[in-house]
């Protein structure tokens, strides 16, 4: 058997998340709503992922509906159009400290949701221990039809060669308050682009990953401002001008 | 505010002219109501002459209406592409854009893109044609779009969008071509004098004479306004030596539009625009003057207005143009100062017994003014928010022209195309001395019946010149009569009552639950739940005047900072007190501060962190209505503040304006975010069915490091999202605009912000910075500056044993914009200058990179070229200031070497000369290189420094991978016409802030919530209904 290069391999898993991110990305948060549902009705019946997994998944779900659905139009001056809109923030990493407990794949599913359903792709880096549970997470996200390019698998063993790099946008993290702050010191020594750390280190409340505005910090806003009377003018204010009022 | 009605009574033009003067400008925003209120009287008609006139326009309208011929070309045109259906506005945008789009590609895009979005069908009446002969346009301007049955069908679209996609495009863009040059023929009278002048005969023979209008836009350049003084020469020359028609009608006269004749046309410019400008108008007037040619001033934006008429006044004045009589002037009677416009301009005829012809519009401009006063912040409107207003102010302005004392004074004009108005003038008027005008292509029927029943002189408007200066002139006209509610188009529309096209304007008006339109709400109200920043207009003397007096004594002043810890500002260490210069002119002390010393750093913290449970428990309500109070006094304090970031931070008047209402902004805008969201509890259900009631709390101690760059604005937007959030704050300022920090740290004390609960510790990074982001109690960061700075900040806190810190940051950018071929030149180069050499380049989202579609790249650089030779470096404090100082010295040499470096390698495009004015202070003179690809470029360069690319229309992808190869994503400009090229772009580039056929800096709160990705920033974006949370966690309260 030959010995992969593991270096190689996970800079390719880099490299194959950020090829999948601009379609993933443009299907929009009501595409990806649709395959998360499909998600929630698999895991629903995984007992591998406990009764309540399905659960977390469909209340992100119905979160990034709420606050990302719709492009948000902006108040302002006549003439022009200004728009609101949120896109993922590229590869995020999702990891994990040992642990057994249902609040922990619970929490674990609602961070791979809500970075989905935000628009990143995914490397799942669980722990050694949790590889089986990670196995049947890719199968499930798979198997709802979310591209193996969108979501890949990797070892533990990866997890610091993956967060070292400073293409990967965010990572999101499980478990104990120390490991949070280890990983935090690792992205804070990249360069580039100042990498998110999402970390649900609340045990079994769930404080973080339960917050309404959770998905927040998966996503990037985006601004479009349209001068609608750069040509044609301003038809619309023409009328109210004119009108029988 | 004067009695409209005492304009009629015969003495009131005898006033001193001075005081006649003081009555225009106090009205350039009065409140509306109250004005029309003092009007109406005026316009109103006696029982017996509304009946006359009623009438008289009734038989007007029969005859135009009977009459087969009636409906030329733009009627049509006008019926059945109003600029109320989108296709209206498709077929407008391609006539614009379609003719200047040197390269074939380009074009075909543009008409793939115009045909295949928009419901043609029904404009289309017959399936049976072919596309050529049937396309709407063809139809249209052969005119046989008016005798269509009206069968409708379900193929013809179809049959477009395929033919559009199937049929040889050259074809397509030759009859598209075609047909924009038929439709220009209707609206210009000849491509040059000698057409025009052999073209309009056939209406000379009839009796009708022409005032010309050379067409073109404002000139941008220097080389630009010498062309069109020569082309106005030409058509002077040419009026003069041809007689035609001059025994049967008046002599045809040439229209002038003064921003054709100077690129600095503005009141910012008022010295050069009566100098420069003078000269060059007075040349024209002479040569005039010997030919005998009438020449009339066209009317422009309401911001000229008064710079207009002193210009006039002055040329009119001048020895040599005195006893002549032929110099007229335009009056918009949307304009809310047009009557005491009209008043002075009698009462400077009848002091030199000089008649003024005086054309009488109703005005063009109306959605641009609408527009600019409501971005600008304005307290109201210069101009009517009514269509009946406009017309009810029309007739009290003609009721004054029209009344014995001003017969001799001045000669009416009256430019309409309304019958009503028409036939209300006629009615009123009891002497013969004025004249209508028309537009050339428009309301010929209306005139041809008017001439006959009135006898009265009507002179043709006529544009002359080529299609490609033609289009933006029709765009204009188009908005001005293509509503579907306009006259032009209901007076041929059959289906329109005559009934309804002649009620009395002063009837229509009173009907109206009030005189001002409730549907377009004042500049100061366009935001729901909160106040716009409001502005003063530096360009009107009655706005201006009493700031300036203020702003003068503040500008003599000079400020102290220091650290205000606990509400105690320590001047302890006064003898270590750093002076603070001027960025323009180092020699001019503006105050002295203070740096923070670590016990300072301490004894905030520790009071900032003790006082935070306190503060988090303060209701919400209580915390937004101290953000309200401190905006109200940043208000209040208005030229204090403009003082301040002239003298500390170099800022010109406008960007310091600016910057104190983005502050205002982020004030009112946080207040009303955290009141509407945070203030009562929410109770919700948990995913794993728990029922609970949250709240959202503050994080802790946040410590806000701002830029130099927006010390006033950003400072403050900060701080106040911090605290209103429920954090305690420690703000540390840059170090080179201490003086601002120290100033708003005070009003916002006074404002009734507790003392424990927000800080002030000026100082540098490494001194002040590093002792705070070091602090374990510190719970978040929030930072505007440099990716490296946010780097060593985000170590700091990582560095520390304690739960991850928040941190939100606005770093750099390497901001881009991309211009296609069907870009108006104009427009863009409008549009680079502000984005580029603004606030001398000192923003994060100027443009630093223009990639320009090669094919039209000649022209655009040519005019980069030529406008920047027109834009002044200097002191801040002066209205003609267009670029301002850089930081400090600092700034200016790692600027200074990037150009030395540009200079070795690449072509300089333009660059501007500095003045001696610039000699004591920092300033780098605004240049433009050429360079071949974004990668020649390392760092962002935060200066008025422009590099442009040029580009082959099928790279384009390529640009986009480029510029997202950077790493940066903060803002990004495009400009063109095609609605699925600039969606394709916008969806690909990786940015925060995209801004389409604009500029793309001045990001406004609540409206462009500011932000990257990327190298350029964490978000969430700071004025967005987002940024708020990131400041604060949820708690379960019950």
């Amino acid at each position: 058997m030959v010995v992969k290069n593991k270096v190689v391999e996970t800079q390719q898993l880099i490299e194959t998340g950020l090829c999948a991110w601009q379609s993933w990305n443009e299907q929009g948060v009501i595409g990806r709503a649709k395959l998360i549902g499909k998600w929630v009705e698999i895991i629903s019946q995984e007992a591998a992922l406990g009764k309540l997994a399905g659960e977390m998944a469909k209340y992100q779900k119905h979160q990034a509906i709420a606050l990302l659905g719709d492009e948000k139009l902006m108040p302002g001056p006549t003439g022009e159009v200004n728009e609101l809109y949120s896109a993922g923030r590229g590869l995020f990493v999702v990891a994990a400290t040992d642990a057994e407990q249902s609040s922990t794949i619970n929490a674990i599913v609602g961070h791979i949701s809500a970075a989905l359903l935000a628009g990143n792709t995914l490397v799942l880096a669980l722990p050694q221990a949790q590889q089986a549970l990670q196995f049947v997470l890719l199968n499930t996200l798979h198997a709802a039809g979310i591209s193996e390019l969108v979501v890949q698998g990797a070892e533990e063993t990866e997890l610091s060669a993956l967060i070292e790099s400073p293409k990967v946008a965010g990572v999101a993290f499980t478990g104990d308050a120390q490991t949070a702050q280890t990983i935090n010191r690792t992205l804070s020594t990249r360069d580039g682009l100042l990498a998110q750390l999402v970390a649900e280190v609340s045990g079994s409340a769930l404080a973080y990953v339960t917050d309404d505005h959770f998905i927040l910090r998966f996503i990037t806003e985006r601004t479009r401002t349209i001068n609608i009377t750069a040509v044609g003018g301003n038809a619309t204010l023409l009328e109210l001008g004119g009108g029988d009022h | 505010m004067f009695k409209a009605l005492d304009a009629l009574s015969p003495s009131f033009i005898d006033r001193p002219m001075d005081e006649l003067w003081q009555l225009i400008s106090p009205l350039y925003m009065v409140d509306e109501s109250t004005w029309l209120a003092e009007l109406l009287p005026m316009a109103r008609p006696s029982a017996e002459e509304k009946s006359q006139i009623t009438t008289n326009a009734t038989v007007l309208i029969e005859r135009v209406r009977a009459d087969k011929q009636a409906i030329q070309m733009i009627d049509a045109l006008l019926l059945e592409y109003s600029l109320d259906t989108k296709e209206g506005i498709l077929l407008m945008c391609l006539a614009e854009a379609l003719m200047r789009i040197p390269d074939a590609a380009t074009a075909d895009a543009l008409i793939r893109d115009k045909l295949s979005v928009a419901d043609w069908k029904s404009h289309l009446k017959n399936s049976d044609s072919t596309f050529v002969n049937a396309s709407t346009w063809g139809l249209l301007l052969t005119g046989k779009v008016v005798s269509m049955d009206r069968k409708d069908t379900k193929s013809a679209s179809s049959t477009i969008s395929r033919l559009v996609n199937k049929v040889s495009e050259p074809i397509i863009r030759q009859a598209m071509n075609q047909a924009m040059k038929i439709m220009g023929h209707q609206f210009v009278l000849g491509r040059d004098i000698a057409e025009a002048q052999k073209n309009g005969r056939p209406q000379r023979d009839k009796g009708f004479t022409y005032s010309f209008d050379m067409l073109g836009e404002s000139a941008l350049t220097t080389a630009d306004a010498k062309k069109y003084f020569n082309d106005y020469i030409k058509a002077v020359e040419a009026v003069g030596k041809n007689t035609y028609g001059n025994d049967k009608a008046p002599a045809p006269t040439v229209s002038i539009k003064l921003s054709a004749l100077h690129p600095r046309y503005e009141v910012a410019n008022e010295a050069r625009v009566m100098t420069e400008m003078y000269d060059s108008v007075l040349a024209l007037l002479l040569r005039a003057r010997d030919l005998d040619v009438g020449i009339t001033i066209d009317a422009e934006e309401a911001d000229r207005l008064e710079l207009s008429l002193a210009l006039f006044e002055k040329l009119y004045r001048h020895p040599k143009l005195q006893g002549w009589g032929k110099f007229g002037i335009v009056v918009q009677a949307y304009s809310k100062r047009a009557l005491p416009t009209l008043i002075w301009l009698a009462a400077l005829a009848k002091e030199q017994g000089d008649v003024i012809p005086l054309r009488l519009v109703k005005g063009a401009y109306w959605d641009t003014e609408l527009k600019l006063s409501q971005q600008n912040g304005f307290e109201a409107y210069p101009v009517y928010t009514r269509k009946e207003a406009t017309d009810v102010a029309y007739l009290a302005c003609a009721r004054f022209l029209l009344s014995e004392q001003v017969r001799g004074c001045i000669y009416p004009q009256f430019a309409s195309h309304n019958a009503h108005t028409v036939s209300a003038i006629a009615t009123m008027a009891e002497h013969k001395e004025f004249e209508f005008q028309r537009l050339h292509g428009m309301g010929d029927a209306l005139y041809n019946h008017a001439l006959e029943i009135y006898g009265v002189n009507v002179r043709i408007y006529a544009p002359v010149g080529s299609h490609k200066d033609l289009l933006p002139y029709l765009v204009r006209r188009l908005l001005e009569n293509g509503a579907n509610s306009s006259f032009v188009h209901r007076l041929v529309d059959a289906d329109c009552p005559i009934a309804e096209l002649t009620e009395h304007p002063v009837d229509t008006l009173e009907s109206r639950p009030t005189y001002h339109n409730s549907l377009i709400p004042l500049p100061t109200k366009i935001f729901a739940g909160r106040k716009n920043s409001c502005n003063i207009n530096v360009d009107i003397i009655s706005e201006v005047t009493p700031f300036n007096n203020e702003l003068t004594l503040q500008m003599q002043k000079t400020w102290q900072a220091a650290p205000v810890v606990n509400g105690q500002v320590i001047t302890t260490e006064l003898d270590n007190a750093k002076p603070v210069s001027a960025p323009y002119d180092r020699r001019i002390h503006v105050g002295q501060v203070l740096w923070s010393t670590p016990a300072e750093v301490t004894t905030a913290l520790d009071t900032a962190a003790g006082y935070f449970p306190t503060w988090s428990a303060v209701p919400v309500a209580e915390r937004a209505a101290c953000l309200d109070k401190v905006a109200d006094l940043l208000e209040a304090n208005l030229a204090e503040l403009v003082a301040l970031c002239h003298k500390e931070a170099g800022k010109t008047i406008h960007d310091s304006l600016d910057e104190v209402r983005e502050a205002v902004d982020f004030c009112r805008y946080y207040a009303m975010q955290a009141t509407e969201n945070f203030s009562v509890p929410k109770n919700q259900v948990r995913f794993d069915g728990i029922a609970q009631q949250v709240t959202r709390q503050g994080q802790g101690v946040f410590v806000c490091i701002s830029p130099w760059n927006f010390p006033l604005a950003i400072f403050l937007g900060q701080v106040a999202a911090a605290l209103v959030a429920g954090n305690t704050v420690i703000a540390k300022p840059a170090e080179q605009t201490s003086l601002i920090a120290a100033r708003t740290m005070a009003l916002m004390l006074e404002a009734g912000l507790p003392k424990e609960a927000v800080h002030l510790l000026p100082g540098g990074g490494a001194a002040v910075g590093s002792l705070l982001t070091a602090d374990e109690r510190i719970a978040g960061v929030v930072f505007t500056g440099s990716t490296e700075t946010a780097q060593v900040i985000n170590r700091a806190l990582a560095k520390r044993d304690t739960n991850v810190a928040t941190l939100i940051a606005e770093t750099g950018g390497q901001n881009t914009m991309i211009v296609d071929s069907t870009a108006l030149p104009e427009q863009v180069v409008r549009d680079v200058m502000r984005s580029a050499f603004a606030s001398a380049g000192q923003r994060c989202s100027a443009l630093r990179v223009l990639f320009v579609q090669e094919d039209i790249a000649d022209r655009i650089t040519t005019l980069i070229q030529g406008a920047m030779q027109e834009l002044h470096v200097g002191l801040p404090q002066q209205h003609h200031t267009d670029v301002g100082p850089v930081i400090d010295l600092l700034a200016k040499n790692k600027l200074q070497a990037h150009i030395d470096k540009m200079r070795a390698t690449s072509k300089v495009v333009g660059e501007v000369n500095l003045s001696d004015e610039c000699n004591f202070g920092d300033f780098i003179a605004p240049i433009a290189f050429e360079i071949n690809n974004i990668n020649q470029l390392e760092n962002e360069q935060f200066g008025p420094i422009l590099h442009i690319v040029r580009y082959k229309a099928g790279d384009l992808n390529n640009v986009i991978s480029e510029i997202n190869a950077t790493g940066f994503g903060l803002t990004m400009g495009i400009h063109s016409r095609n609605e699925r090229t600039y969606t394709d772009i916008e969806r690909q580039i990786r940015v925060g802030n995209c801004y389409i056929n604009r500029d793309q800096v001045g990001a406004v709160v609540g409206v462009q919530p500011f932000g990257g990705q990327g190298l350029s920033g964490t978000g969430p974006k700071a004025g967005g209904p987002h940024y708020l949370y990131r400041f604060t966690k949820q708690v379960v309260s019950a």
